[in-house]
């Protein structure tokens, strides 16, 4: 009972480092918990949603030209006149229908896999404030099955399923009304698609689901609403697979119409969840061991400390007659209980905030809301192995500190330094001045201490950056380009009357094997200026060849130089890549538009769209794209988003601030002896501060400024690396502003436990100091 | 001079009172060299700790070379130290993760004036063993480097608390020669404090304390040379 207080009165002066600990403890549970039951839950009701309503493996998209030969294919039933297929469903719907048919029939000759179109048509809804859009999706029969959530499927001609997410959004029920493009539709239920989980950066169909949503009607009810209709054929593959890149090397000749090919599972589309769930799994992991790993090597420290501390009573009990075992119980006693609660704590509260991670997934992704499984994996990993791991560690150390004679307890030696001999940095150091020479001394001599330290704070300072560097990403990518360009609003379909507004042409091509989006500039326009990352003008590099996105340019590893086959309608050129403009709009490609009239449409004066600088009417064209509406949606994305980041930010800010004052308060106190004897030779406090923690804090300005360059090119390997392998542009950014925001916190953090730890020095008398610790 | 003038010493623990030191008064001249003996408990380290600047008497007043130590805030305290005064103690307190030559380096950095590090580790007979860590040098040699450290700065006084406390009488011997040469030939005041008797034969004065009290003080008229004591009875 005595060893009991006696250990509880020690750790009990230890309140604020304990309870810093916890928390470091408790987090590591709690990031693993909450990202691997928020991201499983999604995965398992993925899964089950994916393979029952049957979604595509991959999906062709073909060009909106009507061809050549499907002119002459389609020629004996329908004269086709139309430039575009946008025109002939217009014109005539059977028409639009053979056509789709005949790539069909062409398609399927291909390969041994099963296709069916998947329509869609874009429209508004009315009756709110803002701008609210709809993308209504005809049912489909053999794949991207329509899951209905609840309700009913619409049936007549003004009926109409709608997104759970927007009703909610818009307090809609069903049965209520809603307005789309002028009629009325009654809502029946809430439905679902396996190939629409998310539409988020579809461009320019940008989703966020308090203004959009997407919608079924029925299938005369798809055919009566007015709107421009879209499409591209969903594929499900036969017994082999094959790879877009094939597809289309093989087969653009017969069927000049492809476009593009691409897989769901790396397609943003359809198949992003797969890699966020596998980036949560690995980020759940990573960052929980990482955190683990420093709680574990601090509590270690701790639990040292606490027993040298403390060891001359124990030694005088041990000589009294107390055995090991009695003595170390109360220390495992108190471990165990600390990390119990801890772990479990950090468990609990994953557990219940799992719910509110998936659905920010949910948020982004269309899919069924799953329960949180009860997942053994996840409790042995959270909370039963770093507890195991945390009591043994400390087993261990109290047996081997406890284990040593009463003498040597009553009468605590320094334990020995291994010290690692760097001869050739020693002779460096030679060369340094007093105090600069002692502070590297120190560090360099007490090397797996100072790694620890270094460890962490380079851990902490790297997470603040990773969360800060994901501020905005989302709102830079399109909020960016824009900005760039003096366009009000893009009207589609027929331009009329020129009215000042610039005649473009925006096509989906395919560039090089991937698919393009291909926008023609007029020559001599303002309205889009195109710049390079040094602020050049790359509008005169359209004359020579083809400018792209940067975000293309990371998608596609293409570079300034290359020669690149650009195909559009079935018609070839190659061309040379001139430049790359510093915008993520997409996968842009941009050109003379007079060159594309020429080369692909034999008439240098085609266009299908135009750029204003004022808001177009709706009466003037098929669509109109009003870029304020854009935005406000881009922002709307990025504030649930920024929902997520924050809590990153704020986390990392928080293990990144304990750790550094932790680490400071320990090494402090981890040379309270040398402090006492500098005292007493005679150095004045500012002089001991400066030899034994100018080291630190200089290593901490190091670790900093080495954290600057490897965040840029982590940030930057990252960025090209979900470009390149799912099609996802988030380009990561390390603002200046952030970084000066992290030296100034971090440095107020290492000052204030600098300062703390300082006071506990001070209060030790120099005498005692020194007798305590013989060597 | 170092003068002591009715100085007393009371530790307070929890209700309990010790009387270390009880009414001292003491007057050494500078260049002497000093053996305070007692048995422990006799408030031998508590005089000396006072004269080094490391301690406060309860009452009376400490002076040390002119300067009245006992009105010194802490601040003047750390400049007196660093000016005037060395320390070597029984337990060597080195610093484990520098040099002998950096270990000597950190108490020349304080001094103005300072000997060079290897004259210092010369004096002391450890030129050889500059670059050694303490953890390779034997007991003696690491009380040699404490002494090294302590007299690099060229301090007036060099204060010594069971220098000798952790080693055999051959290594012991030694370390008492380079003390002794010290106060020599440099002049130093060097006070030793020592439950050995034996050592006292080397001293210019001899200062028997006993609970708190000065119990015998006399000076040896030929004190003896270090090599030729033994520390036998």
């Amino acid at each position: 009972m005595m060893v009991f207080r006696h250990v509880l009165r020690t750790f009990a002066s230890k309140k604020a480092t304990l309870l810093l600990l916890g928390i470091v403890v408790m987090l590591s549970s709690f990031v693993f918990t909450i990202l691997y039951l928020g991201a499983s839950s999604v995965e398992t009701s993925s899964e089950v949603f994916f393979e029952d309503y049957i979604q595509e493996e991959f999906v062709i998209e073909t060009t909106p030209l009507i061809t050549e030969i499907e002119r002459m294919a389609l020629a004996p039933d329908c004269p086709v006149v139309s430039q575009t297929v946008f025109q002939l469903y217009h014109e005539d719907k059977d028409c639009f229908y053979e056509l789709l048919d005949f790539r069909l029939s062409l398609l399927e000759d291909l390969e041994d896999y099963t296709l069916e179109p998947r329509l869609y048509k874009d429209g508004e809804i009315g009756g709110f404030e803002k701008s609210h859009r709809v993308r209504v999706l005809k049912d489909a029969r053999i794949m991207n099955l329509t899951y209905l959530d609840s309700g009913a499927l619409p049936e007549t001609e003004n009926e109409i399923a709608i997104l759970s997410h927007y009703a909610d959004h818009n307090a809609l029920s069903i049965g209520d009304t809603l307005d789309v493009d002028g009629s009325d539709y009654i809502i029946t239920g809430f439905v679902l698609f396996p190939d629409y989980n998310l539409p988020v950066f579809d461009h320019p169909f940008i989703f966020t689901t308090s203004t959009q949503t997407l919608a079924l009607m029925s299938d005369a009810g798809f055919d009566a609403y007015e709107r421009r209709a879209g499409f591209y054929y969903s594929g499900l593959f036969g017994v082999a697979r094959f790879t877009p890149e094939d597809f289309l090397e093989e087969h653009a000749d017969i069927a000049p119409f492809i476009h593009h090919m691409s897989l769901t599972e790396n397609n943003m589309r359809s198949g992003a969840i797969y890699a966020e769930i596998e980036g949560s799994y690995a980020a759940a992991v990573s960052i929980s061991v990482l955190i683990a790993f420093i709680g574990i090597v601090i509590v270690g420290l701790m639990m040292k400390k606490t027993v040298e501390q403390t060891q001359r009573p124990l030694g005088i009990l041990k000589a009294l007659g107390l055995k090991n075992r009695e003595m170390m119980m109360p220390y495992l006693v108190f471990i165990t209980v600390f990390s119990f609660v801890f772990l479990l704590l950090g468990y609990g509260i994953g557990f219940y905030s799992a719910p509110w991670m998936r659905d920010l997934y949910l948020a982004f992704y269309l899919l069924p809301r799953g329960p949180i499984p009860i997942s053994a994996f996840s409790f042995i990993v959270a909370f039963i192995v770093p507890f195991f791991i945390l009591v043994a560690m400390s087993l261990v150390i109290v047996f081997r500190l406890l284990s040593r004679d009463s003498l040597t307890l009553m009468n605590p030696r320094i334990e020995l330094p291994r010290i690692v001999r760097f001869r050739s940095l020693k002779r460096l150091s030679k060369k340094f001045p007093f105090f600069l020479r002692f502070q590297f001394a120190f560090l360099s001599r007490h090397m797996l201490k100072a790694f620890i330290y270094a460890l962490g704070v380079f851990f902490a300072v790297y997470v603040s950056f990773l969360s800060l560097g994901m501020e905005g990403v989302f709102d830079d990518t399109v909020h960016a380009y824009y900005e760039s360009t003096e366009i009000v609003s893009v009207g589609y379909g027929p331009t009329g009357e020129n009215n000042g507004h610039t005649r473009v042409i925006e096509l989906q091509g395919n560039l090089g094997g991937e698919g393009a989006f291909v926008v023609g500039l007029p020559d001599g326009q303002t309205i889009h200026p195109l710049f390079d990352e040094a602020g050049e003008s790359l509008l005169g590099d359209l004359e020579d060849g083809i400018v792209l996105s940067r975000s293309f340019a990371l998608i596609s590893g293409f570079s300034v130089g290359d020669n690149l086959a650009l195909r559009i309608g079935g018609v070839e050129e190659t061309v040379l890549v001139t430049g790359i403009a510093d915008i993520h709009p997409g996968e842009h490609v941009f050109t003379s538009r007079e060159y594309i009239g020429e080369t692909f449409f034999e008439d240098p004066g085609f266009h299908n769209a135009v750029y204003a600088r004022v808001a177009l009417s709706e009466d003037d064209f098929d669509e109109v794209f009003v870029i304020e509406n854009l935005l406000s949606q881009v922002e709307e994305i990025n504030e649930v988003m920024m929902q997520m980041f924050y809590v990153m930010i704020g986390a990392g800010l928080l293990i990144g601030a304990i750790i550094i004052y932790l680490l400071t308060v320990l090494t402090v106190e981890d040379h309270f002896y040398n402090i006492a004897l500098f005292k007493m030779i005679g150095y004045h406090d500012k002089e001991i501060h400066k030899m034994l923690l100018g080291g630190y804090s200089k290593l901490n300005v190091l670790i900093f400024l080495l954290v600057i360059p490897f965040s840029l090119m982590t940030f930057d390997l990252m960025t090209t690396f979900f470009a390149q392998e799912y099609n996802f542009v988030m380009p990561l950014g390390l603002d200046w502003p952030h970084v000066f925001l992290i030296a100034i916190l971090y440095g107020m953090i290492y000052m204030l436990a600098s300062r703390h730890a300082k006071k506990k020095i001070n209060k030790v008398s120099l005498q005692a100091a020194l007798q305590i610790y013989q060597v | 001079m170092i003068r002591l003038k009715n100085v007393s010493k009371v530790y307070q623990t929890g209700l309990v009172k010790t009387d270390a030191l009880k009414n001292i008064d003491l007057k050494i001249e500078e260049g002497n060299f000093v053996v305070i003996l007692g048995p422990s408990g006799s408030g031998k380290s508590t005089m000396l700790n006072m004269m080094g600047a490391l301690d406060f008497p309860s009452e009376g007043t400490v002076e040390v070379f002119g300067e009245k130590l006992s009105d010194y805030p802490e601040k003047k305290l750390v400049q007196f130290r660093r000016s005037h005064v060395g320390f070597v103690f029984q337990q060597y307190n080195l610093l484990q993760t520098l040099t002998a030559a950096e270990n000597v380096e950190i108490g020349a950095h304080v001094s103005k004036n300072p000997y060079a590090v290897s004259e210092a580790l010369e004096m002391v007979g450890l030129e050889d063993h500059a670059d050694k860590y303490p953890y390779e040098l034997s007991g003696g040699e690491q009380q040699r480097v404490s002494i090294a450290r302590a007299v690099v700065k060229r301090p007036k006084a060099l204060f010594c608390d069971e220098p000798t406390g952790s080693l055999d009488e051959t290594v012991a011997k030694k370390v008492l020669s380079v003390l002794k040469k010290l106060n020599e030939k440099m002049d130093t005041t060097v006070i030793v404090i020592t439950h050995n008797p034996s050592i006292a034969k080397i001293a210019d004065r001899v200062i028997r304390l006993n609970s708190g009290v000065v119990a015998e003080d006399k000076k040896n008229a030929r004190p003896a040379n270090p090599e030729d004591i033994s520390f036998g009875p």
